[in-house]
């Protein structure tokens, strides 16, 4: 019969498997076009008896749809080969080295700022900082320290004349701090900045170093709570398991004056190289301010008292990733930089 | 300050185990620097040398034999000093010295059992011998027996450093105060006084100046000068001190125990029996001890004999009355002097010592008798002295105590723990404070050697560290307000973390010399000197931070590190002022893929377009990077750019003039410096998102040909000028120099785009507008190319 043998001839045509998209399309043509063959025939149909033309019309339909559906998967199937054969024209070694771009770095110094920072800032510290090239007034005099008192020789300082030098501990910024709240207003603030002693560089002293300080001063703050803040620091930055201990010691700004020890990291107390045996390493000084700072910066200390503290952002940063000469920490070798991410 | 461990138990009990109680000294007393025996040697035995003989094959050796009580050994000896009959100290075979095990060994042919030993072949600092060879026991060593027992040297040194507050542990006696405190043990000072002749002390003792508010002296006569007993050398040599002979001996141990320093005259060069305290004469020369001619001035304590200076008072004695072998008799003082006297007389002196370090510290005024009896009766017992009846004084100081009084509710309040009044007597009873209680306050008389206490603050500190720290239970103050950073800080850190992110952030020192701190400095300005300097290097405080980068990058390229690109986020300084500025240098590859032979090298146009995306992520906008208006110093004149908001100037950037590259020993580079409170000022947060158009954009390219010295700046200016508000970007996608147009032209492709917010703009209207900026650029002498 005319259509069947139609019908093979579309199957078979459409499933060439040499056809590609021009061929395919001049077959569509071919078979579906105005003047193809099923065109034809529904053309024809015309001439047919009404009974008979439901039948064949539903027969050259289906032939039709057939004759499309083939010609849809054949585009198909040849779109994805194509891109297939791209795609693997396209391949690359996916394990050669990819764009070399320099690699960044924050100085260890500044991710130790910026972690205290953090973590005070989440207790309710603000950021403060002062001038470097500072007044012997408030480095010194406002902190309890007159000339010749003999604290002044435990920080050889450089002058820059009489009444100006280069600040000897960020403290300095504790002051003014205070002055500028006005002696009625709680003071919560962490100060890092830079400050400078008259001591020759080896690989523990450096001219120039990064201090953190904290002042803390409200109508109730308590050494306990100092022991809890300063806690919470030493575990932040060294371990949740390590503890501090206190021991007493000496500032003019701080009365109570005390050395805190944190228990060491590497040994945890047994005693090591680190601990020099002892199982504490001293991280920083600290105090309840003393009434005299309290009363020369515009607090009354019969109303409100303080707990300062300070500590060396060199310090911490040598202790928590093993770096022996501080000197290092100025130097930049690029080697030791790129470290810190 | 080192204290002896057998030292110190003389003066009060230690009754816990000993490294219980180094330990709780540095938690309750003062820093503890080292703790251990004064000498590590164990197993040493006295010998007495029987006999010498010369080495058969030696001309400097000898064969000694030594008894050392189980044994009579044979022991071959090098020292010079060799003597038959000394007592000596020996090391047998298998003793452990500093510098090995000793062994039996054949010296040239003799065996030798053992070494007589020097102090320094013990570890012991050669300047307590103070003699070549081997070092001699007094007579009285008994053979056999434990060398080191024998010269008080088997015990342990407690080294201790001191904050200024706390003079009062300068002295054996002022640390035993704190450890009974600790201990909560006994103290024990008592002694009885030496037993005094009937003939009276005959020196009498005036002053004719406030600086020395107390005098107290005495007379011992017939005293024999000779070595001190073994305890007392080694007590002495325990604390630092080279042992010199009883009477000098003396007056250091009872200086070290009490604190108080004594000098001893000969009394016989005291003719005429009366001392006068003044201040030295103008230009007044004398001698001291150690042979040296001190010019003295008004300000000098001196103490004299009427007429003549015998010492200068609590700095040195002088060599007129010294203590000299020969000595018969001694005039002993014990002194308070001006602190502030004997601290510029000792530095302008150069002249340190034990007692004058002390005096300019201040002496506990309650030891000055104490340490005069005890040293008297140290003379009668180790020198036999006859000591004279009383002795002359005078005494101006004031021995009142002052009260200060403190609360149970402010020691609770300060540190945050609740004390029992109980445990507050014990501490002030420890300490050997009198205090009287009333309720619950206290009043503390507090004794004159703890001068550092004078606020309820200081016995808050006393409660607290005799009580301990470890008492106190840690708790959080409670948090009342939200902690942020500022928007300035917060836009520093912005900046340090993008750069962070192919640039390396550098900190160098700000203290430089004066031609780097100035090297880039176009104006002179206030520049920071420092009075004081350690070195030139560090004398100026930078007004770049550029030469420290520069500094970094010929570090890094010693070390084969190439490719810089630091940034540094620091301050630069003036008299007047400070400013927190970023600089940055950059050299070398910033990128590459090597093996697709890319790779992208720094020039000016990378740095200018860093900054442009810096300053576009900053919310800095109406920026200028243009020529600058004078060269800028230190950069090459063509290559370099300011940076300008409005007309203000804030900062540079350009690549090392070759001069500079010169000067500094230093590869190519590029640099910029901003100031980061101006660009701060110039930033602006986003607040209402921009309405972006809904009709297309049209573009246009121009290739535009002008003269070689045009700006692209100014190409751009102008046809923005000319350009109606429709066209919205010019951007800049060629340039080109060649003959075909002339070696004075360069010609410049302008990508530009056009679009309006509320319709579709026509063709015909571009090209209008294309028109009207080509006809307005021919009357600048630019034009598009045919």
């Amino acid at each position: 019969m005319e259509l069947e043998e139609l019908r093979q001839r579309i199957k078979k045509d459409f499933e060439n498997t040499k056809l590609n998209l021009q061929t395919l399309s001049e077959l569509r043509a071919q078979y579906l076009g105005k003047k193809g063959p099923i065109q034809e025939m529904l053309l024809d149909m015309k001439n047919l008896p009404n009974e008979e033309k439901p039948k064949l019309g539903e027969k050259v339909n289906a032939l039709k749809t057939l004759a499309t559906e083939l010609f849809e998967a054949k585009k198909k199937e040849i779109e994805e080969r194509a891109i297939e054969e791209q795609l693997s024209k396209e391949k690359v070694d996916v394990t050669l080295p990819g764009k070399e771009i320099n690699q960044g770095s924050i100085h260890v110094l500044t991710k130790v700022i910026e972690e205290v920072e953090d973590l005070f800032i989440g207790m309710g510290y603000e950021v403060k900082d002062g001038p470097e090239v500072e007044q012997d007034l408030y480095n010194f005099q406002y902190l309890n320290i007159p000339k010749g008192h003999p604290a002044r020789a435990m920080q050889d300082t450089f002058y820059v004349d009489v009444d100006r030098l280069l600040r000897s501990q960020t403290s300095a910024v504790q002051a003014r701090t205070m002055l500028e709240f006005g002696g009625n207003k709680d003071v919560r603030i962490i100060c890092p900045g830079r400050a400078y002693r008259r001591d020759d560089d080896d690989a523990t002293h450096s001219h120039e170093f990064t201090q953190i300080e904290g002042l803390v001063v409200n109508k109730d703050v308590t050494m306990a709570e100092l022991k809890g803040t300063l806690t919470i620091m030493a575990k932040r930055l060294f371990g949740e398991d390590r503890e501090i201990r206190l021991r007493p010691s000496y500032f003019p700004f701080t009365e109570p004056s005390i050395e805190v020890d944190v228990s060491c990291f590497k040994c945890h107390g047994k005693g090591c190289g680190l601990c020099k045996g002892t199982g504490w390493i001293e991280i920083l000084g600290a105090g309840m301010v003393n009434n005299n700072v309290l009363e020369m910066c515009g607090y009354d200390p019969k109303v409100y008292q303080g707990f300062a503290f300070g500590v060396g952002a060199e310090r911490i940063a040598m202790l928590k990733y093993g770096i022996e000469d501080i000197r290092s920490l100025y130097a930049n070798d690029l080697r030791q930089n790129k470290q810190f991410k | 300050m080192l204290i002896p461990i057998n030292v110190l138990k003389k003066y009060v009990d230690i009754n816990t185990d000993i490294n219980e109680f180094v330990k709780n000294f540095s938690l309750k007393s003062a820093e503890v620097d080292s703790f251990g025996p004064f000498c590590k040697v164990k197993g040493l035995v006295i010998g007495k040398i029987l006999a010498i003989k010369d080495h058969p094959d030696s001309n400097h050796l000898h064969i000694t034999t030594v008894d050392t009580g189980d044994s009579v050994d044979d022991i071959v000896c090098g020292a010079p000093n060799v003597e038959v009959d000394r007592k000596i100290i020996v090391a047998k075979i298998g003793v452990e010295l500093p510098g090995g095990t000793m062994k039996k060994a054949v010296i040239r042919g003799v065996e030798s059992c053992g070494m007589n030993c020097a102090l320094d072949e013990l570890g012991i600092d050669h300047k307590f011998q103070g003699y070549e060879g081997i070092y001699y026991l007094n007579d009285d060593a008994p053979i056999g027996a434990d060398p080191l027992e024998y010269m008080n040297l088997n015990d342990d040194v407690l080294e201790i450093e001191l904050t200024p507050n706390r003079n009062d542990l300068l002295s054996i006696i002022g640390v035993a105060y704190d450890t009974k405190a600790m201990l909560n043990s006994k103290m024990h000072l008592g002694f009885d006084n030496a037993k005094e002749e009937k003939t009276l002390a005959d020196i009498t003792v005036s002053t004719e100046t406030e600086n020395c508010m107390r005098y107290y002296s005495k007379v011992i006569k017939d005293v024999e000068i000779k070595e001190s007993p073994s305890w007392l050398k080694g007590a002495l040599m325990k604390m630092n001190i080279r042992p010199i002979n009883n009477i000098v001996d003396i007056t250091n141990y009872v200086l070290m125990v009490t604190g108080q320093p004594l000098h001893a005259f000969d009394y016989d060069q005291i003719k005429s029996k009366k001392i006068v305290v003044k201040m030295a004469k103008d230009g007044e020369v004398f001698t001291t001890l150690d042979h040296q001619d001190r010019l003295l001035t008004s300000n000098d304590i001196v103490i004299t004999d009427g007429e003549t200076s015998l010492c200068l008072g609590g700095v040195m004695g002088g060599l007129n009355s010294e203590v000299e072998p020969t000595t018969k008799n001694i005039f002993l003082e014990a002194a308070l002097f001006n602190s502030k006297c004997i601290k510029n007389t000792s530095a302008r002196l150069g002249l340190a010592s034990e007692s004058s370090m002390r005096f300019e510290k201040g002496i506990n005024p309650e030891m000055t008798e104490y340490a005069l009896n005890l040293a008297t009766k140290m003379f009668k017992d180790l020198a036999n002295g006859k000591v004279q009846k009383g002795g002359s004084f005078f005494d101006n100081v004031d021995m009142s105590t002052k009260a200060v009084k403190v609360s149970l509710k402010q020691i609770n309040s300060v540190l945050g723990r609740k004390y029992e009044k109980e445990e507050i007597e014990q501490v002030f009873s420890g300490l050997s404070f009198e205090y009287k209680v009333d309720g619950n306050n206290f009043t503390v008389f507090v004794p004159k050697r703890r001068p550092d206490i004078e606020t309820y603050q200081d016995l808050i500190e006393e409660i607290v560290r005799i009580n301990g720290y470890e008492k106190i239970e840690a708790s959080i103050p409670p948090s009342t307000s939200s902690g942020h950073l500022s928007e300035y800080q917060a836009f520093i850190r912005k900046i340090r973390h993008l750069l962070a992110y192919n640039m390396n952030e550098t900190l160098t020192y700000s203290l430089t010399t004066k031609e780097k701190a100035t090297y880039f400095d176009n104006e002179e300005y206030g520049l920071v000197k420092i009075m004081n300097p350690l070195t030139d290097e560090r004398s100026y405080m930078r007004h770049s931070t550029i030469p420290s980068l520069i500094e970094v990058l010929k570090f890094n390229q010693n070390r084969k590190n190439m490719d810089n690109f630091l940034f540094e986020i620091g301050r630069i300084y003036t008299l007047d002022s400070e400013e927190q500025i970023l600089s940055g240098l950059l050299s070398g590859t910033i990128s590459s893929t090597l093996w697709k032979l890319e790779k992208e090298e720094v020039d000016f146009f990378y740095v200018k377009g860093l900054l442009d995306s810096l300053f576009n992520k900053l919310g800095v906008k109406n920026y200028n990077i243009t020529v600058p208006k004078s060269p800028l110093k230190g950069l090459h004149p063509g290559i370099s750019a300011e940076i300008l908001i409005g007309k203000d100037r804030i900062g540079f950037l350009g690549k090392l003039h070759p001069n500079t590259m010169k000067y500094f020993d230093c590869p190519e580079a590029y640099v910029f410096e901003l100031s980061l409170e101006k660009l701060f000022k110039a930033s602006h947060p986003l607040k209402t998102v921009k309405e972006i158009s809904k009709y297309p954009q049209v573009t246009r390219d121009l290739a535009l040909i002008m003269d070689k010295d045009v700006t692209c700046e100014y190409l751009i200016n102008e046809v923005k000028r000319a350009g109606k508000r429709t066209l919205t970007e010019v951007k800049v996608f060629d340039l080109y120099t060649g003959l075909n147009i002339g070696l004075d032209k360069k010609q410049i492709a302008l990508k530009l785009t056009f679009q309006d917010m509320t319709r579709t703009l026509e063709t015909s209207e571009v090209d209008g507008f294309i028109d009207s900026i080509l006809k307005h650029l021919a009357s600048l002498n630019i034009k598009i190319r045919e």
